[in-house]
């Protein structure tokens, strides 16, 4: 959008929707360190960033900083996250426009995520704890190790690849066991849960966790149980609370 | 906030104070509510090259890696000295430069050993096979 000079009315940059009741934390700045502030209409208000210049948008700066002003908000309230880059011309759009044309959208969205925000659980594992697992385990992987080792490349070029797939399938092949037993022992603590599709070979699992307010310091503690239970074998990343990304919903 | 989360727990798990790049990219890129499209309104964004996850898990670049992985296995096992291993990896890494596959590996393999120093920062390795930006003129991988 090129700046009109008829038009004093700068871009807005739109993170999410939340319930007219929201203000803005203090001192939360947005993309480009701008300001964000929220504009009201009805039931709900779009928070936003004023911008002049939207054409400049898209760095992984402005992504951070779209994800850090949804999650500081997702702390403190509901809120339905934008997805990224989603800029409206001025601010007539979102209170003429955006905020009165999906009401019961925005109505529906904001019940399902009430009270509650997104943890995201991340569990891998220690990469040569668990091949020394699957050397030990399967005969034909001890056995191509060996004829490997200290081959050089080219001349074990097949037998290599060979035993990086049969080492890729066991890891799969624990890693459905042992995300079985982390989504199970989680999701009787959440609200919904999503699971990801693994994307590193040894990935246990990535799970998206709907968790209300009151349940939030047991899931956690949760999450650590699991983590010290499998210490040395499997690391767990956790984070949150987060906006519920996984938890909008088609519209 | 984030701040009074971050301690908590008794420090079995990577609790991150904010979500680094890769954890926005993987999460929360292509994520969330899409407004009507008779408003007008313009996305803008970073490019994705959408490689499949499945596709990068079996893959012969994958292969190799956790190949050479298992037989580094090996190395440790036997007890050979830090010169012998060292020598081992130097000699995949000059490969690697030659072949440009391997490049990949010695690049694997070399994050792997970041990733035992520094947990917390492991995920870093991740968005480079997925992601460029156009409008990323910094990013040098």
């Amino acid at each position: 959008m090129k700046e009109d000079p008829t038009n004093q009315m700068p871009s807005q940059y739109v993170y999410g929707i939340v319930p007219s009741a929201f203000t803005v934390p203090p001192g939360l700045s947005g993309v480009k360190g701008k300001p964000v502030e929220a504009f009201v209409a009805g039931d709900f208000a779009a928070v936003v960033t004023p911008i002049e210049d939207a054409e400049s948008l898209g760095t992984p700066e402005d992504l951070l900083a779209h994800s850090a002003v949804l999650d500081r908000i997702a702390a403190a309230g509901p809120v339905l996250p934008m997805v990224f880059g989603t800029v409206v011309p001025d601010a007539d759009v979102l209170t003429d426009q955006v905020l009165p044309s999906m009401q019961d959208t925005y109505a529906a969205g904001l019940h399902r995520v009430r009270d509650a925000a997104q943890f995201t659980v991340r569990a891998r594992y220690v990469r040569d704890v668990a091949l020394a697992e699957i050397v030990s385990e399967n005969p034909e992987v001890a056995r191509l190790r060996e004829a490997t080792v200290g081959q050089s490349e080219d001349a074990s070029h097949f037998d290599r690849i060979r035993l990086g797939e049969l080492v890729v399938e066991d890891l799969r092949r624990k890693a459905s066991g042992d995300s079985t037993a982390i989504v199970n022992a989680l999701t009787p603590l959440a609200r919904e849960t999503v699971t990801r599709e693994a994307s590193q070979a040894d990935d246990v699992v990535e799970l998206a966790a709907l968790v209300d307010r009151d349940s939030q310091e047991r899931f956690e503690q949760e999450v650590e149980n699991l983590a010290k239970k499998s210490a040395g074998r499997i690391t767990f990343r956790l984070l949150g609370p987060q906006a519920p990304y996984d938890f909008v919903g088609e519209v | 906030m984030t701040s009074m989360a971050q301690q908590r727990g008794g420090g079995y798990i990577d609790r991150p104070h904010s979500s680094s790049l890769a954890d926005v990219l993987e999460l929360i890129l292509d994520k969330g509510l899409v407004i009507d499209a008779y408003i007008r309104v313009s996305l803008v964004g970073i490019e994705i090259l959408t490689i499949d996850a499945r596709i990068v898990i079996a893959s012969v670049d994958t292969y190799l890696r956790f190949a050479e992985a298992t037989n580094r296995l090996d190395l440790y096992e036997h007890g050979k000295d830090l010169p012998e291993v060292m020598e081992g990896l130097n000699r995949s890494g000059a490969k690697g430069k030659s072949s440009g596959l391997l490049a990949g590996v010695k690049d694997a393999l070399t994050s792997g050993d970041d990733d035992r120093g520094r947990p917390a920062e492991e995920h870093e390795e991740r968005p480079r096979q997925k992601v460029a930006s156009r409008t990323e003129p910094r990013k040098s991988e």
